[in-house]
């Protein structure tokens, strides 16, 4: 689980059983790693101009938190609301919240094809050479 | 979560359904918590593989005493063939080339990457798969994708590049 995700974990883990909650423990499974860096307050009144080129240089998300650490909201200088996190999770991974309801298993790709000729197997995929590719389509040129 | 991107070879053997190990592979996706979204496919697979059925094509109808695969068998696996490719399109899996991917493609087109075919012997990696590689490396979203491919020695000299054996994962 990465950074990102441990950190909306402890605040979901509080949320009232409901929709809302179930939606984020699906979007947090589907979410990629992203990494997130917690940043003191004090550190952030220094250098927030290097903390925002590290944040587009490297692609991490920042959180800045009073006390150093993030576990409790009201710690939080920066609050989002559940739309926005959720959204954001959703725009980095093609908007996972709503593509969840529809994910299918893997192995559902093989279901529409059927077995073919056993002589098939050994057929393999030959390098195309240059020759052949130069109006290799006579229907096309 | 990784999200893979399927070689052509592999697509290609998928496509037959005769439990090679890309099949397998696929199969075993659902057990390591795969989704049908996480695999994907570059724009040049489904040219590439046409190609080769085309060119079996105009061999069985050339040569139909003693071609290998006889037009009605090549036929199904065209059909089958478009049909997979069509399930990767209907749902946005066929990763188009953009810049990125451009960019990258050249970088690989002015390296000499060298893979053996079956009989061993050794090949300049062509054009197309260099496209399926640099799809690979640059992936979706800034995220790279894992290459399924049998193994290569010529892998290793790409820089990155992130590579499964639908071999090793069946044979665990």
């Amino acid at each position: 689980m990465s950074e990102f995700a441990k950190t909306l974990q402890g605040f979901i883990d509080h949320m009232p059983d409901g929709r809302r909650k179930r939606e984020f423990e699906t979007a947090l499974k589907l979410c990629p790693e992203i990494e997130v860096e917690v940043v003191t307050e004090e550190r952030a009144n220094k250098s927030m101009k290097s903390v925002r080129e590290g944040a587009l240089k490297t692609g991490h998300a920042f959180v800045i938190a009073r006390a150093g650490k993030v576990d409790r909201l009201e710690q939080a200088a920066f609050v989002l609301s559940s739309d926005t996190i959720l959204a954001l999770i959703g725009s980095i991974r093609e908007n996972t919240e709503r593509t969840a309801a529809r994910r299918r298993p893997a192995s559902a790709l093989l279901a529409q094809l059927k077995p073919m000729d056993p002589s098939l197997v050994n057929m393999r995929l030959s390098p195309r050479s240059e020759e052949e590719t130069v109006g290799g389509r006579g229907r096309v040129f | 979560m990784s999200r893979y991107l399927l070689s052509s070879q592999c697509v290609f053997d998928i496509i037959k359904r005769r439990n090679l190990d890309a099949e397998l592979w696929l199969e075993a996706a659902d057990a390591r918590g795969l989704y049908a979204d996480d695999i994907c496919i570059s724009a040049v697979t489904p040219m590439t593989i046409q190609w080769q059925l085309e060119q079996a094509l105009a061999y069985a109808r050339a040569h139909p005493e003693t071609t290998e695969y006889p037009v009605p068998v090549i036929k199904e696996f065209i059909d089958q063939a478009n049909r997979f490719f069509e399930e990767f399109a209907r749902h946005d899996r066929i990763i188009p080339m953009d810049h990125k991917i451009a960019s990258k493609w050249g970088d690989l087109l002015d390296m000499k990457i060298t893979f053996q075919d079956q009989d061993g012997r050794d090949y300049d990696v062509p054009s197309a798969t260099k496209v399926e590689i640099a799809t690979a490396l640059i992936g979706r979203g800034d995220f790279p994708l894992v290459y399924v491919d049998y193994h290569q020695d010529g892998h290793a000299s790409i820089p990155n590049l992130a590579v499964e054996n639908p071999e090793d994962i069946v044979t665990k």
